[in-house]
């Protein structure tokens, strides 16, 4: 399937913006079953300077400065993909956790180096006895990693409620186990965490979701957003995604962006301004199907 | 949860310092023994009281982290030194100069080819599990592959006299300012003693280090600077002094702006390429962009300059790595797979429990050891620490143990408890030992790494494992490396053989250090007038009036203090109708509360602001401020002293006349004395025009009680007496006070001063050129030249001044104008956020 994405970011400043320096993960990454076609960041008003770089995980990142005096900045990204759904694996197929895990013990295939990063704590996911005790249920003595990592997907969609008011960008993974609820980000946060506390790789994936409307009704331009969800480190697959928020296997319909260790590795827009006061943020994502390729 | 640790339990196995197995003195301890051995308790006594003394005028504190700055603890000093043999003191030079090329080849390895990882010398963990494995460096060599420039090692002598490593540090290594400080104090302590032991000095060091560091730049020009974390941080002290000491800008995150691929700092004249940053910020903190975007500290956009090769940093980014404990253990295997070397000091003995045998072996040692986060390099016990001491464990915390070393042993390790050697000491004039740790320096140049040949010591407090963090009140000692032969005296910071360029004056300097020197001026004087004034209620509840003539203390209270809130309506109302029990009672509050809004918060705001301003102030003037701020205040009691709240006002007046005083004769005519007396002058003019408005606005029954108030609140009485004698009429107060520009309490004298400084302020920038602070004050000065003093004294028929009213507004108006110019054009920053 392909796709024409459009995500635009607006920033309003209570006051004038003199400077300003953002960086951003807004390009589609080439995956096995995902190739970007075009990519093009637009900004008002126009950088002074920018550039594109891949940061340590291999993602694009597109940085720019700006210093002409603004109070309204938009960034508005604009993709075309093509995704081929995913054929699933099947979970007897995977190795036992226990031996995944061995596995990270001497890295001496140069290729788990790359998954060894990712089992790790960061500050945002920090594990603890919550995470532990959850994460054990899932993890029975011998069991494929695949049928764990599946069980607890569903487990943390049907025990998390999805709630927009309850967190925000830096709610930690102990904060969302407390309230049992977030949005896409904690309950990727939740899932990659649970599966750290074991000695295993997990990363967190930032991406679009097609969302379908209501039987009878039109599509929304604009109403779609951002969308996340974790990935863990399973042989001999590879990497194999879990959205927990809607409880599947991430396919034909999910469009990946960026990942790393946590939303802080892949944030869709950072940056430091000078001047600018208060200021309000504004995101319109509209993911468009091609009805043929 | 505060139960003591145990005694070492080797700490009957201590290596003896001063006598070897005969009893006998160790030979290089003689001499001091002797020295000792002579003095009498008393002049041994007095020696610690004129070093204590030193240390508190010097400023010398330690900030504890959740103490306002300024009023950090202070440095705990030990004045006997610790003296190091030649023969050991050559053993340790070759070890720490072996540990920082370590050091640094395995920093320029794992950013680089990351050969360690792949080879199986270092488990790949150590190196991408560890927070301060900074990504966005990785790929990233820094001039000439040094990423170490300043490194240190903490020793400690083992039972049988060897030294062992307990912890380095090559991200942002601390204590260099406090050992010399310590040097300083100490050797000044015991001056003949010094002399004759043939110490090694410290100051050659100190100029290897900065002239190595700034020739990396390889003659880009720019500046250097010392980055500090600022105030708040708990070795403040140690920047300030070393930024002056190396004669670096001392500058926080906040003075250094990136534009394009270049860092600037933000000065008065405008923006200046930075070319070297001595760094004293954590790696993770130096860049909110692309490091810890929590940081305010850092500089957006820093590690951008450090990719394009723009700027020296010193210490590179990214050198916590190799601070981990875990790496400790693989450390022998780094030094032979890379230089063929065995290591001259070992480590304390580590396990990494991230492998099958190192599981089974952390759990076998962990009840006589430490357990501690793998990645965990902060000082042992210090409050932040993970460290748990095996004894201490419960069995159900050692089944929790036995379980995370099951899920994820990668992030732990478990070491040996290893007791710390002793250090002599002396006390009740007999030696005595006191568990020591000893941290050593080493900084690089061209042709290796060199040596600080002392360090400092640090000595803990009492037998217990905990005691030896700072922050926990250990004291620290001198470490008199002892040379072989003769001692190299040079004590000069500039290398003799180059000429130094005679330079007169700088606009470089950065504009928030001349926001706080205008800030710490204002302060100061804005104390002063309020001393003044109390002391002018005071003398008058005590009786002492003066003069039959003068108003009496409730008047005087309701004119100047009400409209400061320092006293409260109600109790003048009472004074008034007869009763100043609470009128007394809210004057002393106001004098010696510490939580009132009055004279004790504004000293401590002076001493805040100047302890942020301390690289720019004389030593001299920085114990003016402290014997300022410190004067013995007396405890409110509930009963008013008229007599000894009369003195302690006195004497802080006299403190502030120094103060003044040290700032005109000994402040160099640019731009540190330009903004402090700026600030000054508008200070004292929004002072002396409050105060005229206050007494002689509104005509009162008993004018020439209003006018001597005015007069000796302004320090002008004498003037006015010699001049008038004791005619007291308005016309001539109010020229006096605000007309008259030879009198430096007047009005006119300031506004005079402030046009002065205006035709010296930089024009630089665009701001600048509009010269704002010049139209302004000048206009205020044609204003107050043509009035009046006749007119200004006339009343109108509700005997109010207008005439006099309306030139105050006007003063009060220009000024406020002026100090905004002043800040616009000179002072003030934007604000950034994370977007």
């Amino acid at each position: 399937m392909n796709y024409t994405i459009s995500h635009r970011t607006t920033y309003r400043y209570g006051s004038d913006v003199v400077y300003s320096r953002l960086v951003a993960h807004l390009a589609p990454r080439t995956t096995a079953r995902q190739r970007p076609h075009t990519f093009e960041v637009t900004l008002s008003p126009g950088p002074l300077k920018r550039f594109a770089r891949l940061d340590f995980f291999g993602n694009t990142t597109s940085w720019f400065t700006i210093d002409e005096r603004h109070d309204v900045l938009e960034i508005l990204a604009e993709s075309h993909v093509g995704v081929e759904p995913l054929a699933e694996p099947a979970p007897e197929l995977s190795r036992s956790w226990e031996s995944v895990r061995a596995a990270f013990e001497f890295p001496t295939d140069p290729q788990l180096l790359e998954p060894l990063q990712y089992t790790f704590d960061t500050p945002l996911t920090a594990t603890n006895d919550d995470v532990v005790a959850y994460a054990r249920q899932s993890f029975g003595r011998g069991r494929p990693l695949l049928a764990c990592v599946l069980e607890l997907n569903s487990r943390i969609h049907s025990d998390f409620t999805f709630d927009k008011e309850a967190t925000d960008t830096q709610t930690t993974v102990k904060e969302a186990f407390e309230l049992k609820a977030g949005v896409c980000q904690d309950l990727a946060h939740v899932g990659l965490a649970a599966v750290r506390t074991m000695g295993l790789a997990a990363r967190y994936v930032s991406g679009y979701l097609l969302t379908h409307p209501p039987p009878g009704k039109e599509r929304l331009i604009g109403a779609d957003a951002s969308h996340a969800w974790f990935s863990v480190w399973i042989p001999p697959f590879g990497w194999i995604d879990f959205d927990p928020t809607n409880d599947v296997l991430p396919s034909g319909e999910h469009i990946t962006v960026a990942w790393g260790r946590d939303y802080r590795d892949v944030a869709p827009v950072h940056g430091i301004v000078t001047g600018g006061g208060d200021h309000e943020v504004d995101v319109a994502v509209d993911v468009m199907p091609h009805v043929s390729a | 949860m505060a139960k003591a640790a145990p005694l070492f339990p080797q700490a009957l196995e201590r290596y003896d310092e001063l006598l070897d197995r005969s009893g006998a003195l160790r030979p290089h301890w003689e001499r001091l023994a002797a020295s000792f051995a002579a003095m009498a308790p008393e002049e041994y006594a007095q020696r610690i009281d004129s070093a204590m003394r030193m240390v508190r005028e010097n400023g010398v504190t330690y900030n504890v982290y959740d103490e306002a700055p300024g009023l950090g603890r202070l440095w705990q000093l030990d004045i006997m030194p610790f003296i190091i043999s030649p023969d050991d003191w050559a053993l340790i030079e070759a070890a720490v100069t072996q540990r920082a090329r370590l050091a640094n080849a395995i920093l320029l390895d794992v950013y680089g080819e990351g050969r360690l990882v792949r080879d199986g010398v270092v488990p790949a963990q150590l190196v991408l599990g560890h927070p301060q494995y900074l990504r966005a460096l990785a790929g990233v060599r820094p001039p000439d592959g040094v990423h170490v420039h300043l490194f240190s090692i903490d020793l400690a002598r083992a039972g049988d006299g060897s030294w062992i490593v307990h912890a380095s540090r090559a991200d942002a290594p601390t204590g260099l300012g406090y050992a010399l400080e310590n040097r300083v104090v100490v050797s000044q302590t015991f001056p003949e003693l010094f002399g004759d032991l043939g110490v090694h000095r410290l100051a050659t060091f100190f100029r290897h280090y900065r002239d190595a560091v700034t020739g990396l730049c390889r003659g880009a020009s720019g500046h250097a600077v010392l980055l500090t974390p600022g105030a708040y941080n708990e070795s403040y002290f140690e920047h300030a002094y070393l930024a002056r000491y190396l004669g670096l800008q001392l500058v926080e995150g906040d003075d250094l702006v990136v534009l394009g691929e270049s860092v600037y700092l933000r000065t008065l004249g405008g923006l200046e390429r930075v070319a070297v940053i001595f760094r004293r910020l954590d790696s993770d903190f130096a860049d909110p962009l692309e490091l810890r975007a929590d940081s305010a500290l850092g500089v957006p956009g820093l590690v951008d300059v450090v990719r394009a090769g723009n700027v020296v940093m010193a210490n590179a980014l990214g050198g916590g790595v190799v601070e981990s404990p875990a790496l400790d253990a693989y450390l022998p295997n780094a030094s032979r797979a890379l230089f063929g070397e065995e290591l001259l000091l070992t480590n304390i003995p580590t396990v990494w429990c991230g492998t099958d045998w190192g599981r089974a072996e952390g759990l076998a040692r962990a009840r006589r050891g430490v357990v501690r986060n793998a990645f965990d390099a902060g000082p042992l016990f210090s409050r932040a620490s993970s460290a748990r001491l095996g004894s201490d464990l419960s069995d159900e915390q050692i089944a929790r143990l036995t379980d995370e070393m099951e899920r994820r042993s990668a992030t732990l390790i478990v070491h040996d408890l290893v007791p710390l050697g002793g250090a002599p000491a002396f006390e009740g004039g007999a030696f005595t030992t006191r568990p020591m740790s000893l941290r050593v320096f080493a900084a690089w140049t061209p042709n290796g790494y060199v040596v600080m040949p002392g360090g400092l010591a640090r000595v803990a407090a009492d037998e217990t494992v905990r005691a030896l963090s700072m922050q926990s009140g250990a004291a620290s000692k001198d470490v008199w490396a002892l040379a072989r032969g003769p001692v190299d005296t040079f004590s000069l910071l500039r290398p003799p053989t180059a000429r130094v360029e005679i330079r007169r004056s700088g606009n470089e300097a950065p504009s928030r250090a001349m926001d706080n020197l205008f800030w710490l001026a204002r302060y100061a004087e804005r104390t002063e007038n309020l001393i003044r004034m109390l002391r002018a209620v005071v003398l008058r509840l005590a009786g002492d009036t003066g003069s039959t003539t003068a108003m009496n203390a409730t008047t005087v209270a309701r004119r100047l203090l009400l409209p400061l809130e320092h006293v409260t309506e109600e109790a003048v109302d009472e004074a008034a109708a007869g009763d100043d029990a609470r009128l007394r009672v809210e004057v002393e509050a106001a004098i010696f509360g510490k939580e009132a809004v009055g004279l004790q918060q504004l000293l401590r705001r002076v001493a805040r602001t100047a302890w942020i301003a301390r690289d720019r102030l004389s030593l001299d003037t920085w114990r003016a401020i402290y014997a300022l701020t410190n004067a013995d205040a007396l405890e409110p009691l509930g009963v008013f002293d008229g007599t000894g709240t009369t003195a302690y006002l006195d004497t802080l007046i006299r403190r502030t006349a120094a103060l003044s005083g040290l700032a005109d004769e000994n402040m160099t005519r640019g731009n540190n004395w330009l903004f402090f007396d700026l600030g000054r002058r508008i200070e004292r003019a929004f002072a002396t025009a409050r105060l005229v408005r206050h007494t002689l606005a509104v005509a009162s029954e008993r004018e020439s009680g209003a006018i001597q108030l005015a007069l000796e609140i302004a320090d002008s009485a004498m003037t006015y007496s010699y001049r008038y004698r004791n005619a007291f009429q308005a016309a001539p107060a109010i020229d006096l006070l605000l007309l008259d520009g030879s009198n430096p309490r007047a009005v006119a004298f300031q506004i005079k001063a402030i046009v002065g400084h205006a035709l010296d302020l930089p024009m630089i920038t665009e701001i600048q050129h509009r010269g704002l602070v010049k139209t302004f004050a000048e206009g205020l000065q044609g204003r107050v030249a043509s009035a009046d003093a006749y007119e200004l004294a006339e009343l109108n028929p509700a005997r109010e001044r207008s005439a006099l009213i309306a030139l105050l507004d006007d003063i009060d108006n220009a000024l406020k104008r002026t100090a905004d110019a002043v800040g616009d054009a000179y002072l003030r920053q934007l604000r950034r956020f994370q977007a």
